[in-house]
């Protein structure tokens, strides 16, 4: 790495969030490491509308990622389901599921509720979209969503061989440009190696991301889930991983770029949160041990929250 | 062998409540792993770091860690002592953890310092863990620590 690349994009961090780091460890999951103990695990939870099902079954996931999240019964029933988790201690859900054949996840059918649950139980909500269409777009309007996160695809081989769906890099690029019509955050995600562990249109999505006005990015890697196709295809090197999240954070200079949860385990995790903190990300979601130490050694701050990494920036409280 | 839904937890083994580890004795010394409850909550096991062969650890200090779908955290040990085995099986294929939770997915070996004291406050007998797993099931539940289908 460059002295005067690491400089550069440290200096862009500082510009907006002056000498703090943000690290998130949302409900999705139990973390509890020497630096950062999750303390109530129910404060933001994932909810699936259309429980373990998704009908692309990409190549990567095959609907696994669903069966952890809670799953909603049906349509009214996401309401009771938001009630019964704030009498638990939520304070905010991020809203997802699998995908129709045209890749998207249906909240149309779910706005009444999101609504409700976002003004009788003042719930943040945060969605996954999949690809978004004009009825999509007012329904999360409507509801008064405090973001959408979709993931952005630069290849249209890797729409088709990877999420086996019948669409184009523009479908995507329409899906921004709906998102930021009906004046609703975006937070877009990259995945890093999505095609097969390979970068292929990562560059591209790179670019679509830049020319929209966005919250942030967020970054993720490529990890294959057991028992799906890939299952068996290791994550990019860390060093491929490195440039690409340096490109990233030199297109996006004036943007939170963060690291999102899907990230490699173990070493290769550590490696790349000390990389991300050395090229100057703003946030990182369940930071590999040490990477706390890591941040303060490098003159940061860290700030802790208990919700999505994207929450705060979309609420535009920063982290 | 107690058991509720398709999760179950021989009987001769003792359980730490917390942190759903076994602790299977044998011959004086203590083989550890991740009971099927707790797997089952922690999702696909992804990495597993282990203390190495002759390090002390204190019961309830981490002699580990473990990422997983839904847990990234320590591994805590249910009785003190000197780690005088590591499986290196389970540090090469951590899914061992999910696929045969009480054989090849052991984690370590403790030669114990106390044992009879460590005992005392695990969960042992088939009463006594079926009675613990109902009453583990339904709180994780409650708390939707489990998602719910």
């Amino acid at each position: 790495m460059k002295e005067s690349g690491n400089g550069s994009a440290l200096a862009a961090r500082r510009c907006y969030s002056p000498g703090e780091i943000h690290f998130h460890a949302p409900g999705l999951k139990h973390y509890e490491t020497a630096e950062f103990v999750q303390r109530n695990r129910r404060e933001f939870v994932a909810i699936s509308l259309t429980g373990a099902s998704c009908a692309l079954r990409c190549e990567h996931c095959q609907g696994r990622m669903l069966e952890s999240m809670y799953s909603v019964p049906g349509n009214g029933g996401l309401y009771d389901l938001c009630q019964r988790l704030a009498a638990n201690g939520t304070h905010g859900v991020l809203v997802s599921g699998g995908s129709d054949r045209r890749g998207r996840v249906p909240h149309a059918a779910f706005a009444a509720d999101l609504r409700r649950v976002k003004e009788r139980l003042g719930f943040k909500i945060l969605v996954h979209t999949g690809l978004v269409d004009r009825p999509m777009a007012e329904a999360l309007a409507a509801a008064r969503v405090d973001g959408a996160m979709i993931d952005v695809i630069g290849s249209d081989e890797t729409i088709r061989r990877v999420y086996h769906l019948d669409a184009s890099v523009r479908d995507f690029e329409r899906s921004l440009a709906l998102l930021e019509e009906y004046g609703i955050p975006s937070l877009p995600h990259i995945v890093m190696g999505l095609h097969y562990g390979a970068f292929r249109g990562e560059d591209a999505a790179l670019e679509i991301v830049a020319a929209h006005r966005v919250t942030g990015l967020v970054l993720v890697t490529l990890v294959p889930l057991a028992g799906t196709p890939m299952q068996h295809i290791p994550p990019p090197e860390t060093a491929t991983l490195t440039r690409f999240v340096e490109k990233a954070r030199g297109r996006l200079p004036d943007k939170p770029l963060l690291l999102g949860c899907a990230r490699p385990s173990g070493e290769a995790k550590a490696a790349l949160d000390r990389a991300a903190i050395d090229v100057g990300l703003n946030g990182i979601a369940f930071p590999a041990e040490r990477t706390v130490a890591y941040a303060r050694s490098k003159g940061l701050k860290p700030v802790f929250h208990e919700a999505c990494c994207g929450l705060g920036w979309l609420l535009g409280n920063g982290g | 062998m107690a058991q509720v839904e398709d999760i179950f937890l021989p009987d001769e083994l003792y359980y730490d409540r917390k942190e759903h580890l076994w602790a299977r004795l044998e011959e004086g010394r203590v083989r550890v792993g991740l009971d099927m409850f707790g797997q089952k909550a922690a999702g696909t096991v992804a990495y597993i770091k282990l203390l190495p062969v002759g390090r002390e650890v204190n019961k309830g200090r981490a002699f580990g860690s473990l990422e997983a779908g839904k847990y990234i955290g320590p591994l805590k040990a249910p009785v003190a002592g000197e780690i005088v085995e590591v499986n290196a099986d389970v540090l090469a294929e951590p899914t061992l953890v999910n696929s045969d939770s009480y054989g090849r997915g052991w984690f370590v070996v403790i030669s114990p310092r106390d044992l009879e004291q460590d005992l005392a406050d695990l969960v042992h007998g088939a009463e006594a863990i079926q009675a613990w797993l109902e009453a583990e099931l339904r709180e994780y539940k409650e708390k939707g620590l489990f998602a719910e289908k």
